[in-house]
This record gives structure tokens, sequence and C-alpha cells, in this order.
């Protein structure tokens, strides 16, 4: 690392606090913080700012990526004769307008809204009670969880359980069916997705969300694992329309239905997760 | 062309790589629509450029550097085409941070807060504090130098910290 001396104060107390400065000037920047209470309080400042931001930019990595970001990812280049074009080139010059939104943009804004108010506000508002500190301010920063949240995790650890798969097997399916319209108080019938080359596996019941929550397991040629999870939710009219989100590697499809809410949970790479979504939320 | 086994794990690469690409591309742009058209781009050239990826490295930084400057090109084009634009902050030579326009809007969220953020400051910030770039890796990806990534650094923290606290003071 390079002399920083003559630089400002603040950038090269910034350069301690990431460890980036000389050797030879890190004793002289722990003397003028021995020494100097101004300097002490550039410092905290920096400290704050840094902890504070950390956790702000790690809470917009829970945003739903829109799927067809995805599957056009997936799709790119693979047709050379494909006139489409992608990103900023789709867009005529001469129509960007300032704040152009694009088609998913609503939707997924939408459903980080709704992500958003379920819980991350409590995350980002300041406490009503009154704060001295520093830290004490950024502590509140605590990121939020949803019942998809479990249901990513859940489909992170069962979807690689190669002996363990299920908790009850898809040979005992009219059990299943019984067993978790009860636990959960949705009743449903398990839909056939054979025409989507998945092969149903079993069940198991899940906590998501504080709730019990059902998964039902299906397994793809390529042995990629599908689920469908439910729970009883507030009642809303009819059905809502389907949303879509990720989770890194895992892609969601939710909706709701009378008193229940539905998601189907794929490797975020696949891109049929909404017409698999489709089928479950006109058969289920 | 890559075998398709090869070229289908670069583009599951990409795809696992997406929150935190629009993450960056969202400190570029602070807009959400075109973050979401740069990722797009960006990641239609990597898919294109992918045999020159040689594995070596972090391959979010390759992508990162394609990112930015697909950016750059677009407020460029913007510039001609209409005369006007956002400002590239990484070919300014000092910084004009600007007041946030609704302080009401952003401290109930946390996205606007971050966008109100000079994009020089946050693309700074997030690769270096946030993702562990070094100073050096910065530099090359946002194509400024050393002394600069570690001017903007120290500049966002304070206003990060700035931020914070004057929420802090508000709610008491």
């Amino acid at each position: 690392m390079e002399s920083t001396q003559g630089l400002p104060l603040e950038v090269r107390l910034s350069a301690y606090l990431d460890g980036q400065l000389p050797e030879a000037e890190v004793e002289e920047i722990n003397a003028i913080l021995a020494g100097d209470d101004e300097a002490r309080v550039v410092y905290e400042k920096l400290k704050l700012g840094s902890e504070f931001g950390a956790r702000a930019f790690d809470r917009m990595l829970q945003d739903p990526i829109p799927l067809d970001l995805v599957r056009n990812i997936k799709e790119a280049g693979r047709n050379e004769d494909d006139p489409s074009k992608l990103g900023f080139a789709a867009v005529p010059a001469a129509e960007i307008p300032a704040n152009r939104r694009s088609a998913f943009w609503p939707q997924a804004l939408a459903a980080s809204l709704v992500i958003f108010l379920a819980g991350g506000a409590a995350g980002y508002l300041i406490s009503e009670q009154k704060q001295t500190s520093f830290q004490a301010a950024s502590n509140q920063f605590a990121p939020a969880r949803t019942w998809l949240d479990d249901v990513a995790e859940y489909h992170r650890i069962y979807s690689r359980q190669a002996r363990h798969l299920v908790e009850v097997p898809a040979s005992e399916s009219g059990h299943i069916v019984d067993w978790l319209s009860a636990s959960t108080g949705v009743p449903f019938a398990l839909p056939d997705l054979s025409a989507q080359k998945l092969t149903f596996e079993g069940a198991r019941l899940l906590v998501a969300g504080g709730k019990p929550t059902a998964q039902l397991l299906y397994r793809d040629a390529e042995n990629e694992i599908f689920a469908i999870c439910f729970l009883q939710s507030e009642p809303v009219e009819g059905m809502t329309p389907l949303a879509e989100s990720m989770r890194n590697d895992i892609g969601l499809v939710t909706w709701q239905k009378g008193k229940a809410s539905y998601v189907v949970v794929g490797p975020s790479a696949d891109p049929d997760l909404e017409r698999i979504a489709e089928v479950v939320s006109a058969n289920i | 062309m890559r075998p398709t086994a090869e070229a289908n794990e670069f583009r599951r690469e990409l795809v696992n790589l997406l929150p935190k690409l629009r993450r960056f591309a969202m400190t570029l742009t602070r807009n959400g629509s075109d973050a979401d058209d740069l990722v797009q781009e960006a990641c239609e050239r990597a898919i294109t450029r992918s045999h020159l990826w040689n594995g070596e490295g972090r391959l979010e930084s390759w992508v990162y550097a394609m990112t930015r400057n697909l950016w750059v090109d677009e407020i460029r084009k913007r510039k001609v085409r209409t005369g006007s634009g956002t400002v590239d902050v990484a070919e300014q030579d000092n910084l004009h941070i600007e007041a946030s326009a609704d302080k009401a809007v952003y401290a109930k969220q946390l996205h606007k807060l971050i966008m109100t953020m000079p994009e020089g400051l946050s693309s700074v910030f997030l690769l270096v504090n946030v993702e562990g770039h070094s100073y050096r890796e910065a530099a090359d990806i946002l194509g400024i130098p050393i002394g600069t990534v570690m001017s903007r650094l120290s500049a966002a923290r304070i206003r990060l910290a700035t931020m914070i606290s004057e929420q802090t003071e508000r709610r008491a």
C-alpha cells in the first residue's frame, strides 16, 4: 500500500479501519487516536457508517429478482437468428424516457413492498425510543424474515437429501392428503405434474412463518427438486396473481387463494417455474 | 462456442450472481428499471464473451467491470441523444453531493436511502466495505485511481453515518 501522508485525516482513518494503511503509518494513527478527541469522533463516525451501510446493502440482496431476468439470461445468445434484443438495446433510443419502467418492474416492486412491509420496515425504521449511541441506532437494522424465507431454506436443505428427501413417500398419497389437509387446515388435491415431466416423490410437514406448512416434493428428469408449499393465511377474495421472486439460487412463485397462501419452489435458473405454478394453481 | 454443459454452468453462475449484480447496478443507475436493463445487457455480453473468462479471480469482478463500462457507454449515448442524462460521477473530478429530495420517503425505505448516495460513493462503498474487494480491485472495476477509491469510501462512510444520526435525532 502506498503512503497516505498528505491525504485528509478521515481518508487515512478510513484506510486504517480497513487495515490498508502502510505499516509505518499505523503507529502514527494509533498515536493520533490516543491523543485527539476530534480524530476519535471521526473514526467512530466512519465505523458507524461502515456498519450501517453494510447492513443496508445486505438487505438489498433479499429483494426479489424478476424471473424474466433469469429466463432471458438462460436464453440469451442461444438463437443467433432471433432479432429480439435485451437490455437497453431493446428500446429505440428516442423512446427512452428519463424513468422508463419495464413491464416486470411494477410486479417486482409490489412483491418487494409486500415483503418490505411485512417486516422489513421494522428493521429499518428507528425505534421510537430515544437512542443515544451510534451503536444502539445501527443495531436496529435487522433483516426481516417471512414464511417464504423459511420455505426457501427448507428447500435448499431438503432438495439435497438423496435418501431422505421426503417424510412420507408418494406411495402413501391418500394418507398425505388426509394428513396435510388436517395439519394445515388447507384442503387440497395432489397436482399431477407428469405433463411437466415432474414426478411426485412425497411430502413433509414444515413450520414456516410459525405456521404448519405442507411441502409436496417433485423431481424432474435432471434430478432437480421442485416443491409446492402452502399454509393457512388471511382470506382473500378469489385468487391473487402469480408473483415471482428469488432467494439466491431458489426461485419462488407465490399466490393466495381463499384462506391459503401457496408457493412453487425450484431452482432459480429454471425458466419453467411460472408455467409449473400456473398448472399447480389451477389444480391443487 | 463453448460446449453446452460448460455454457450452461456459466449461465447458472451468472444467475446465482444476479442479486449481487443487480445491487451493484443499482448503485450505478439508482433506478430499478435501468438497473434491470443494465444487468440484462451485461449478462448477455458476459455470455457472448464467456470464452474470454479464464476462471481466475472472481467472476463478479469481471462482470462488474463490464457492467460499469456498459453504463458509462449508455450515459454517453443518452447525453448525445438528448443533451442530458445522469452525470457519470466516475468521470467527475469533484463530487457534488445533493441533498435528498424527499427525506420522508427514504426514511421508510432502505433502497431510497441508498439511492440518495451519489453513484461514485455507493459503488465504492459496496465493492470495498460490503463485498470485500481490495482498493485495487475496486479501482480496476470502476476505472478510477486508488486515491479516488479511498476518498470516496471515506466520504460514503461519513455520509451514511450522518444519515443514521439524522434519523436518530428526528426520532428522538
